[in-house]
């Protein structure tokens, strides 16, 4: 039995790599000292990336639906229509800062946005929305404000890099 | 208690829509890494369980959360809600051409619609730096290690080859 496609494997160890990239080690920036790292180049067939223990990291399968399931405008409309024609209201809504125990507004850094505005290249408007089935940061535990929902539908203006508010989802990209 | 989005109709009739995508990709997840399917879904079946709801919904997915990214590029980032021995799973769609970057491995994936990649996206870094023709859609699905956490379900190791090779393969 062959295996998925092409089997690529790094010299360095899943483990380490993962404990040298953990929000704020400061190794993340000289990763290249401390591991040997790949330069795989292009893959445009189906392959599997594997760490030096044989660790499956990646699956790679492309094409594996089939093409005419790929563009269905017609039922995509009425969602993304809804979705990235929010007045900005709502975003602003959803954008709510969250509050310390004491009241005070928290400031939260918003330097690494996850996603940028590109220049213009479809006709549906550029944005995007998370979807959570459970709004599980509500507990007593939780830091953000009570009324906040954690399903957070995002739109960003169009020229700006960011939402510009300190919102749910950049919070938890960056911290 | 359910979030306020999932309510809507138009987010319920997207939601019924795209399960037969899920559905495949469900599937796909039980064969490359079984147990991290079981775990998702009996984290989101406890936590279900643990809640209720005036407006039952059919949650599509074993992850326990989905992005939708339209028409952006995504520069090079880790995710921070999932933990680092799970896959998350990123859906290409729509027209046109990207590359997905893995910029630790130094691999450009070509990013066709209708491509699947699992990554351990919380340790490796990944960005779609560009994109050419027509309307592009990436749906990114994450298991919240969070919820997972609040559910008592830990999560499970990477898959080896050899275990791959053994609960598939069998030798023949």
């Amino acid at each position: 039995m062959t295996f998925i496609g092409d089997l690529v494997a790094v010299e360095w160890d899943f483990d380490r790599f993962s404990q040298a990239t953990k929000v704020g080690v400061k190794r993340k920036e000289n990763l290249e000292v401390f591991f040997q790292m790949a330069r795989l180049g292009k893959v445009d067939k189906p392959a599997t990336i594997v760490d030096r223990h044989g660790k499956l990291l990646v699956w790679y399968l492309p094409n594996i639906f089939f093409p005419g399931r790929t563009v269905c405008f017609p039922q995509a409309d009425s969602y993304f229509g809804y979705i990235h024609g929010l007045p900005v209201g709502k975003i602003q809504l959803c954008c709510k800062r969250p509050e310390d125990s004491s009241g005070i507004p928290q400031l939260f850094n918003l330097v690494h946005p996850k996603f940028h505005s590109p220049q213009r290249e479809g006709k549906i408007r550029h944005g995007n929305s998370n979807y959570c089935p459970w709004n599980i940061y509500a507990g007593p535990k939780s830091k953000f404000h009570p009324k906040m929902t954690l399903i957070y539908e995002l739109i960003y203006p169009p020229g700006l890099a960011t939402c510009g508010s300190n919102c749910a989802i950049c919070f938890f990209e960056t911290t | 208690m359910q979030s306020a989005s999932l309510k809507l109709p138009e987010v319920r009739e997207w939601l019924h829509q795209s399960e037969p995508m899920e559905s495949l990709a469900n599937a796909i997840l039980s064969i490359v890494h079984p147990d991290l399917h079981q775990v998702g879904f009996e984290a989101n079946q406890a936590y279900k369980a643990s809640t209720e709801s005036d407006k039952p919904h059919d949650w599509p997915s074993v992850y326990s959360s989905i992005d939708i990214i339209v028409n952006r590029l995504t520069p090079p980032h880790r995710d921070a809600g999932s933990t680092a021995s799970s896959y998350d799973l990123l859906i290409s769609l729509g027209e046109g051409h990207a590359d997905l970057h893995l910029t630790d491995l130094g691999a450009q994936l070509k990013y066709w619609p209708g491509t699947l990649v699992f990554l351990t996206g919380r340790v490796l870094e990944h960005a779609v730096p560009e994109w050419k023709g027509g309307e592009r859609v990436a749906v990114a699905h994450y298991m919240k290690d969070l919820l997972h956490d609040r559910m008592h379900v830990p999560c499970p190791a990477l898959p080896t080859q050899l275990l791959w090779w053994f609960k598939f393969g069998s030798g023949r």
